[in-house]
């Protein structure tokens, strides 16, 4: 049998050098995708939610390219914990259609059955607050793994955004985010879960969320909320591309708005920032347009694919020229909750770029300050798919989980 | 003396509906706190219900309609309105942001448009939104300058508002919840309609560690908002200490444990989970516990627990005792149930009265308990003549004009009156393992002024979201015959006479379900079917609680979802 290669992941499994672990080693390795790739998680001794539903679209990837994948689970037990509370082993079936015992490597599978009962999960047992706790065992947060064709996109997003209605969770994150806590489930939620279901031809999408505590190095902050959303469909800055190579018109009435400012930051693989704009909110992106301007267009007012959508005749016939929250509003709306209501941030990450988009400082013109990375050469192949992953700050007397 | 009108968007409704009157009542209230002046109804067009059904909110689009109903009330009230009152009423998981911009959106429009007449009046507007939206929120940032002027006013679910310093003086919070309350119905009635109760025969322990047998088993997994509300106003209406520690005890009910836990966080107190710790950390004697449970039927559970809590040095007078259900309350007035225990006497209040089922006469020959965790789909024989028995039966009331009367049937409206949300929720089941949506727009229309149908239609509605049209009997029955000249007639007649159950059928989106009692030869189906399709909509199934006709059903190209049946007509 052929041997696998390695990819050896962070101590610290953040997102970002989770990502970085991954792409170093496959440059290493000098191919995007290696017959056999084992992802090493034994040194893991903390993975960030968002990094778990990165792996899974890693996964997704090469499973759709027929290629095989091990997992070396981690040897510090909380870690492994958390991946079972979070429903990890599920999620990797539901996306790869194969046992979580299939792939993980013969020397962590020692690690099945270690737990002979709830009460040795130490992850759960380290709870203190009895509402977090019970929503855990409850598997509020864990990664879902959902099929769009199996059901309308209105019912399933309306019942993932139901979800965050129910009186635990709104206690929850009334006592602990500052800002209108039904807000989450109502535009957060619902509006991440529409573009996530929205994009064409996804197949799979991925929610989870995790609160988290201040990290023991950085006591600045009290800790923050996660909550992220991956499709398989098409990017979301191609399928913008497709409408305006077909001629279509993608920018809706928005007369309500006056136009902002915003601060765009365009930077290399290794963060050397290539160009800093101002750029307008009125900014309509053109055929000619860079792909990481057409990205952040994306998130400006009144922008959509489709302006002119089945159902838009009937409707828009009510408002010739002024549709105040009519298509293209989606992202404007999880942005200005995320970012204005509850000063957190908003990243995305599709084709070769990540995006992230927070508040611009107090001193400058700009409303929002994004920066957006190129990750990837050309030549190598693009990002699985949709990744948004919105961050919300929790209140400074608060500890997360 | 200002007037008033009110505009009321329904999320997650299918079809019109009218306004209950204690929702007009609380508009007029608040309208005079906040103009402090005497008010009335506006007599023309006085107040508006737009549905907004799950496509409506989730198509971009289509929440277009809440700005073209916001400006089509201010055009025709602005003669004769001081006061518009805009109301987003529902789910508050549904409330989309693209629903308040257009909100407001369409008020600042109003606004500019009459400070632009030469004879403009000074209109204002109340908007009634489930959260107060932050000062850097969308929505209110169109408002900004009209909310400043005090043009405009929002206010939350809580009775937050934009009112700022000004509030105090207009109203307190509590009288704006208590008027919210009634008029969105309050939690206790809810409760009782919503807590599921299961009908089987279910284990529990008897006196000495024996087993014994409840014929009922309570589920109130539809109801934890209500449960946190009534449980949140017990704590503060007895006055508990700030310090006082919630200790509840659910193990066969995890629809406690969300709003134990709930309530405990709002008010910042400790929740204690009496099944999951081995023995409570010891009390001292200044500690004061709530002890809440589920469910009191014999008071030997609470007992076993008051020993638990007292075992550890509590002192009795510092136990208060909440439960949810309680069989053989002893105050009706208090909602109380007395218990006397180690010399010690608890009034221990609960939510909701239920009957005593440990009266069983079966235990000599019982086959075997029922499974509290799962269920099957259908009502098994046990379960359904269980409730028939219980039921009794009758002469058929309600008959069709195109056959005879039963001469003896289960009296159906007993067994829906009494058994009404379990049904509901295994009807909830069924929808879904057949394909048919919930939530979703979906419509189900079924026969008016019909007992068992009525309450059906209501739990439907306040369990599963689905809106429930009923439609007269005699539009049914003439619907259902062959004679099409007589359809042509009565279709042209309610064409006419537009009725309101016209206007919803005809006003909804999406397709549209029929629901009955009992399915006997199928016409009521037949005609209820006709009717919808006259409108140009779609049937999505047939539901019924008892098809005692399986081959007329077979027959049909539409699914027949019903929980039990056999062939009988």
């Amino acid at each position: 049998m052929r041997q696998p290669e390695t990819v050896l992941l962070p101590p610290v499994a953040l997102v970002e050098p989770t990502e970085k672990a991954i792409h170093d080693s496959l440059r290493e390795m000098g191919t995007p995708h290696p017959e056999v790739l084992l992802l090493d998680m034994s040194q893991c001794e903390y993975i960030e939610v968002s990094a778990l539903v990165y792996l899974l679209a890693v996964l997704a990837d090469r499973v759709a390219n027929g290629l095989r994948t091990r997992l070396r689970l981690p040897e510090h037990k909380p870690t492994r914990d958390f991946m079972r509370v979070w429903l990890m082993p599920q999620a990797v079936r539901s996306i790869s259609g194969c046992r979580f015992f299939d792939l993980v490597a013969d020397d962590s599978r020692r690690f099945f059955g270690e737990n002979e009962t709830p009460e040795g999960n130490t992850y759960t047992r380290a709870f203190h607050g009895g509402a977090l706790r019970h929503l855990v065992n409850e598997r509020f947060f864990a990664l879902n793994c959902i099929a769009p064709q199996r059901s309308s996109t209105t019912h399933l997003v309306a019942q993932e955004s139901a979800r965050w209605d129910e009186p635990l969770i709104q206690s929850v994150l009334r006592t602990h985010l500052d800002g209108p806590a039904s807000y989450v489930g109502s535009r957060i939620v619902y509006e991440s879960m529409t573009n996530a279901l929205n994009h064409g031809g996804a197949s799979t999408v991925v929610t989870a969320s995790k609160f988290c505590a201040s990290s023991k190095h950085d006591t600045s902050n009290a800790g923050h909320f996660t909550v992220s959303f991956w499709d398989d469909g098409t990017s979301m800055i191609e399928t913008l591309l497709e409408a305006l190579r077909a001629g279509k018109e993608i920018k809706s009435g928005t007369a309500h708005q006056e136009p902002e400012e915003h601060l765009l930051i365009f930077a290399d693989h290794g963060g050397r920032t290539r160009c800093e704009q101002i750029v307008s909110s009125a900014l309509v992106p053109s055929i000619a347009s860079e792909r990481h301007e057409v990205l952040f267009a994306l998130t400006l007012p009144g922008i959509t694919r489709d302006l002119h959508r089945v159902e838009c005749d009937r409707a828009c016939a009510y408002l010739p020229d002024q549709s105040a929250a009519g298509p293209g509003m989606g992202l404007p709306v999880l942005l200005n909750t995320a970012i204005d209501v509850f000063r957190g941030s908003v990243a995305f990450r599709t084709d070769r770029y990540f995006m992230n988009i927070k508040r611009a400082s107090g001193s400058s013109v700009a409303h929002y300050r994004a920066k957006i990375e190129l990750r990837d050469d050309p030549d190598w192949p693009p990002f699985r798919g949709n990744m948004v992953t919105v961050r919300l700050p929790l209140k400074k007397t608060e500890r997360g989980q | 003396m200002k007037r008033f009108r009110a505009l009321q968007f329904r999320l997650g409704a299918a079809s019109p509906n009218e306004i209950k009157p204690q929702c007009i009542a609380f508009y007029r209230w608040l309208v005079q706190r906040v103009t402090l002046e005497d008010v009335e109804i506006s007599p023309d067009n006085p107040i508006d219900y737009v549905p907004l059904s799950y496509e409506d909110i989730g198509q971009n689009n289509q929440c277009t309609r809440v700005h073209a109903a916001c400006t089509a009330a201010f055009a025709e009230g602005r003669s004769s309105v001081d006061v518009f009152v805009v109301d987003v009423e529902g789910p508050a998981s549904l409330a989309r942001s693209h629903i308040s911009i257009q909100i407001a959106h369409a008020v600042s429009l109003a606004i500019a448009e009459e400070d632009d007449r030469t004879d403009k009046r000074d209109m204002q507007f109340i908007l009634i939104q489930h959260e107060l939206p932050p000062e850097t929120e969308s929505s209110r940032i169109i408002l900004a300058q009209h909310l400043e002027s005090g043009r405009v006013a929002i206010f939350s679910h809580a009775g937050r508002s934009t009112l700022g310093k000004q509030s105090p003086r207009r109203y307190n919070l509590e009288e704006f919840r208590l008027k919210l309350t009634i008029a969105q119905g309050s939690p206790e009635a809810l409760l009782s309609r919503k807590m599921i109760r299961r009908v089987g025969r279910f284990a529990m322990r008897g006196r000495k560690g024996a087993i014994e047998c409840s014929r009922f088993f309570y589920d109130g997994r539809y109801c934890e908002a209500e449960i946190a509300s009534l449980l949140e106003d017990e704590i503060v209406r007895a006055g508990l200490p700030d310090d006082c520690r919630i200790c509840y005890w659910c193990p066969d009910s995890p629809w406690l444990t969300a709003p134990a836990e709930a309530v405990a966080l709002r008010l910042g107190l400790r929740a204690t989970d009496l099944y999951r710790i081995e023995s409570p950390s010891a009390f001292g004697a200044d500690d004061y516990v709530l002890l809440l449970v589920d469910c009191m039927v014999t008071g030997r559970t609470f007992a076993g627990l008051l020993d638990r809590l007292l075992d550890t040095g509590l002192d009795s007078s510092r136990v208060y005792g909440v439960t949810v259900l309680a069989a053989s309350p002893t105050d009706f007035q208090s909602h109380t149930r007395r218990m006397e225990h180690r010399g010690a006497i608890y009034e221990v209040s609960y939510f909701m009265a239920i009957e005593n089922g440990t009266e069983c006469d079966w235990c000599e020959q019982c086959p075997g308990y029922t499974n509290r965790q799962e269920e099957y789909l259908r009502l098994t024989a046990d379960e359904h003549w269980e409730m028939a028995i219980a039921a009794g039966v009758k002469r058929e009331e309600d008959v069709p004009d195109y056959r005879l009367g039963m001469p003896v049937v289960i009296d159906y409206p007993q067994v829906v009156d009494k058994n009404a949300p379990w049904l509901v929720s295994k009807m909830g089941v069924l929808l879904a393992e057949e394909g048919v949506e919930i939530p979703g727009s979906n419509l189900f229309v079924c026969p008016l002024d019909e007992h068992g149908s009525s309450v059906l239609a209501e739990c439907l509605s306040l369990l599963l979201n689905l809106d429930v049209v009923g439609i007269p009997r005699e539009t049914v029955d003439t619907f259902g015959s062959d004679n099409e000249p007589l359809r042509e007639a009565e279709w042209r007649r309610i064409g006419e006479k537009r009725p309101i159950w016209y206007v919803r059928l005809g006003g909804s989106v999406g397709r549209v379900g029929l629901l009955d009692e009992f399915n006997a030869s199928g016409r009521t189906l037949l005609g209820l079917r006709r009717v919808v399709e006259r409108f140009g909509k779609d049937v999505s199934c047939m539901l019924v609680l008892n098809d005692l006709n399986p081959e007329w059903s077979e027959h049909q190209d539409v699914n027949v979802l019903s929980l039990y049946g056999w062939q009988s007509y």
